[in-house]
C-alpha cells in the first residue's frame, strides 16, 4: 500500500541538544502506528515536525506528497500533549471553532462523542479538569474525517475511568482509511491498538515492526519488549 | 478478557471464541459479535480482529456470509473434535509441568483419583 | 480570514468593552468637573467638595491613560500568546498561513483602536451637548473649524500610523521569539522595537528631507517647503499639524510629507511579509 507519510533522514538540534538524528520512517496508509519512547526520546519533536510546529534541521518530510504546510494542516487532525483550546471559550465555541476551520469536522460526531464522554456544551474550557480536557480535545481531534490523526501522549496524567473512555473513543471512531499514529509510553494500555509498532530511542528508530509479528518472534508482549529495550 | 500470554493478540482471540464455542456458549450456527463490535468490547484493533476471523475461517471453524456477517460453523463433528484437541493439548502440557516436578505417571493418576 | 477575526473579536470583546466602561465613566467625571467648575466660577461659590472634585478630576485623567495602555498592551499580549502560550498549538496547526494569522490579528486589534478611539470621542461630544447645552457654543464653533478635511486626513492619517506602528511590534515580538527562545527575557521584543522603529524613522525623515514635497491635507495640493512650522513628529510618522501656527483661510495647516509618508508605508509591507515569513516559517513552538 502507498506511504502517506514520507520521513527521509531528519534532524533537529536545539542549541546543542539533538532531538532527532537522521531519522527516517516511512508510514503506509490505513492503520494505526504507535510511537514508542520513554521522555526525550523525541517523540513529541517528530510530532511537531509532522504538525509543521517545527521544522527539521536536515532531511525532508512529505504527507500526502506534501511538506508540513497548509495543505498538510488540513488533512493532520492532531491531539497535541496540552490544552491547545482558547481559554475564553466554552465547549459550543470549541466546537464551532473546529467546524469553522476544518471542512472534515462531522458536528454530529462531535455531540455523540461528547456525550459519551459525559461533557456538556456549556461547560468553560477554564473549569475543565486535566482528564476532561484529554476527553474534550480528543472528542474535537476523532470528529474530523481527517486522512492522519496525530495523538501525542492521549492518556497520561488521566485517572483510569477518563482512561477507558478515551481508550473506547479511538478504537470506536477509527475507521480504515485513515493513518493514526500515536506516541506513548504507556505501553501496556495502548499496544492492543497499535498495527504497527516503532520504538524510538535518542532520536532514531531502533526498532519498528508490525506488532503481532514482534509478539510472535519474540514470544511476548510489545509493553515487555518495551522493558526489554528501554529498561 | 486480560492479553497475558506470549501469544499474539489474534490468536488469544481465537483460542478465546474457540473456548466459547466449546462450552457452547457460541452455539452451531450463531452469529458472532462483528469486527467492529469486538473490537470495542475488547479495546482492540479492528484489523486484529479481522484477522483472528480470517484465522478462523481458515480452520473452518467460522464462515462468513456477505452482508450478513460471521457466524460459527454448524458442523457439531468439528465442534467436538475441537473440544477434544484442547483437552489434549490441555493434558499435554500438563503432563510436561508434572514431569518437570519429577511426578512419575502412577503418582499423577493418584492425584487425578482425588 | 474572516473567520479567524471572527475568533479574534469574540476573544477579546469582553476585555475591550470593560476598558470602554472605565474610560467613559473616567470622561464622564471629567466633564462634569468641567461644568462644575464653570458653574462655580460664574456663582462665585468655592467650597469644600471643590477639592475632592478636582481630585477625582485629576484621578479620572489618570485612569483614562491608563486604560489606553492597558488596551493596548492587551492586544499586543495577545499576539504573544500565540507565540509563548499552549493556546499556539492550536493557532498554527490551523489550514490557514502565517500573512492570514498576522493580517486577522493585525486588523482586529486596529479596529479596536478605531473604536475605542470613536467610541470615546462620541460619547464625550454628546455628553458635553447634554451638559452645556447653548452655554458654550463658541468651543463648538472652533471645533468644527478643525473638524474639516484636513483634520479627518490627518485622522487617517494616524491610523495608518497606528496599523505600522502594530506591524513593528508584532514584527518585533516573532524576531525576538525566533532569536531568542529563553523566556525569562521577556521584555526583549520592546528593545528591538525601540532600535527598529529609531532606525525608520530616521531614514524616512533623512528621506522626508532630501525630497521636501509635501501633500497640504486641505486642499490635496503639493507644495516644496523649506521649513515646516509647528512639525510634529510621531515617530513612526512624520507630518505636521500646524496647531500653534496660524490659521490659513480659516483652517490649521496640515502637511505631509509625501517621501516620508511613502517610505513608512514601504517599511509597513515589508514588516508585515517579514513577520507573515517569520510565522510561517521560523517560529518554532
Amino acid at each position: 500500500m502507498e506511504d502517506i507519510i514520507k520521513i527521509k533522514g531528519i534532524t533537529k538540534t536545539y542549541r546543542n541538544k539533538r532531538a532527532l538524528d537522521s531519522l527516517s520512517l516511512n508510514i503506509k496508509k490505513g492503520g494505526v502506528i504507535g510511537i514508542l519512547g520513554p521522555n526525550g526520546s523525541g517523540k513529541t519533536t517528530l510530532i511537531k515536525i509532522l504538525t509543521g510546529l517545527l521544522r527539521p534541521n536536515k532531511g525532508e518530510v512529505l504527507i500526502d506528497g506534501k511538506t508540513p504546510g497548509t495543505y498538510t494542516k488540513s488533512i493532520v487532525s492532531y491531539l497535541p500533549d496540552r490544552n491547545f483550546l482558547y481559554e475564553w471559550m466554552n465547549i459550543e465555541d470549541a466546537i464551532g471553532f473546529f467546524k469553522d476551520f476544518y471542512e472534515d469536522f462531522d458536528e454530529d460526531k462531535a455531540i455523540n462523542l461528547l456525550e459519551f464522554m459525559g461533557l456538556n456544551k456549556g461547560m468553560k474550557i477554564k473549569e475543565l479538569s486535566k482528564g476532561m480536557h484529554e476527553k474534550l480535545n480528543l472528542s474535537l481531534v476523532l470528529s474530523r474525517n481527517a486522512k492522519v490523526y496525530i495523538l501525542d501522549e492521549p492518556i497520561a496524567g488521566v485517572d483510569p475511568v477518563a482512561r477507558d473512555q478515551i481508550l473506547d473513543a479511538i478504537v470506536k471512531n477509527y475507521n480504515e482509511e485513515s493513518t493514526m499514529i500515536i506516541t506513548t509510553h504507556l505501553v501496556r494500555d495502548m499496544e492492543n491498538l497499535f498495527d504497527d509498532v516503532a520504538f524510538l530511542r535518542g532520536g532514531t528508530i531502533e526498532l519498528i515492526g508490525n506488532a503481532e509479528t514482534l509478539r510472535e518472534e519474540k514470544g511476548m508482549q510489545i509493553d515487555d519488549l518495551y522493558k526489554e529495550i528501554f529498561g | 478478557m486480560n492479553f497475558k500470554d506470549n501469544l499474539p493478540i489474534y490468536i488469544q482471540i481465537m483460542n478465546y471464541i474457540k473456548k466459547e464455542m466449546v462450552i457452547r456458549k457460541i452455539k452451531e450456527g450463531d452469529k458472532l459479535p462483528s469486527v467492529r463490535e469486538l473490537s470495542t468490547t475488547l479495546t482492540v484493533n479492528p484489523n486484529t480482529i479481522q484477522r483472528a476471523y480470517t484465522e478462523l475461517e481458515r480452520e473452518g471453524l467460522v464462515f462468513t456470509q456477505r452482508g450478513m456477517g460471521t457466524f460459527a460453523t454448524e458442523d457439531i463433528e468439528k465442534i467436538e473434535s475441537l473440544k477434544k484437541d484442547m483437552a489434549k493439548s490441555l493434558v499435554d502440557n500438563f503432563l510436561i509441568d508434572m514431569q518437570s516436578l519429577n511426578f512419575s505417571k502412577e503418582e499423577i493418576k493418584k492425584l487425578i483419583d482425588l | 480570514m474572516k473567520k479567524f477575526m471572527k475568533y479574534e473579536i469574540k476573544g477579546t470583546y469582553k476585555f475591550i468593552l470593560g476598558i470602554l466602561l472605565v474610560i467613559l465613566l473616567a470622561s464622564s467625571v471629567i466633564q462634569y468637573n468641567i461644568f462644575t467648575e464653570i458653574r462655580n466660577f460664574e456663582y462665585n461659590q468655592i467650597n469644600e467638595s471643590m477639592n475632592f472634585l478636582r481630585f477625582m478630576f485629576v484621578l479620572s485623567i489618570f485612569i483614562i491613560f491608563g486604560a489606553f495602555i492597558t488596551a493596548f498592551f492587551y492586544i499586543v499580549g495577545s499576539f504573544k500568546k500565540e507565540l509563548y502560550e499552549d493556546r499556539g498549538y492550536l493557532t498554527f496547526t490551523l489550514p490557514l498561513s502565517g500573512n492570514q494569522i498576522l493580517g486577522s490579528k493585525l486588523l482586529v486589534a486596529l479596529m479596536w483602536n478605531i473604536f475605542l478611539g470613536i467610541s470615546t470621542a462620541l460619547y464625550n461630544i454628546v455628553l458635553s451637548l447634554i451638559l452645556f447645552k447653548g452655554e458654550v457654543k463658541i468651543i463648538f464653533e472652533e471645533f468644527i473649524k478643525i473638524v474639516n478635511i484636513g483634520f479627518v486626513t490627518a485622522g487617517i492619517t494616524g491610523i495608518v500610523s497606528a496599523l505600522l506602528t502594530l506591524i513593528l511590534i508584532y514584527f518585533s515580538i516573532s524576531l525576538s521569539k525566533v532569536s531568542i527562545r529563553n523566556k525569562k527575557i521577556g521584555g526583549m521584543w520592546f528593545i528591538i522595537f525601540l532600535i527598529i522603529s529609531g532606525i525608520t524613522s530616521y531614514i524616512s525623515s533623512k528621506i522626508g528631507l532630501a525630497l521636501p514635497y509635501y501633500l497640504d491635507l486641505n486642499t490635496f495640493k503639493i507644495t516644496a517647503l523649506d521649513t515646516f512650522p509647528g512639525m510634529m513628529n510621531t515617530g513612526m510618522m512624520e507630518f505636521s499639524m500646524g496647531m500653534g501656527s496660524p490659521m490659513v483661510d480659516g483652517m490649521y495647516p496640515a502637511y505631509l510629507n509625501i517621501a516620508s509618508f511613502i517610505t513608512e508605508i514601504l517599511f509597513g509591507i515589508a514588516f508585515f511579509m517579514g513577520t507573515g515569513y517569520l510565522i510561517e516559517e521560523r517560529v518554532e513552538l
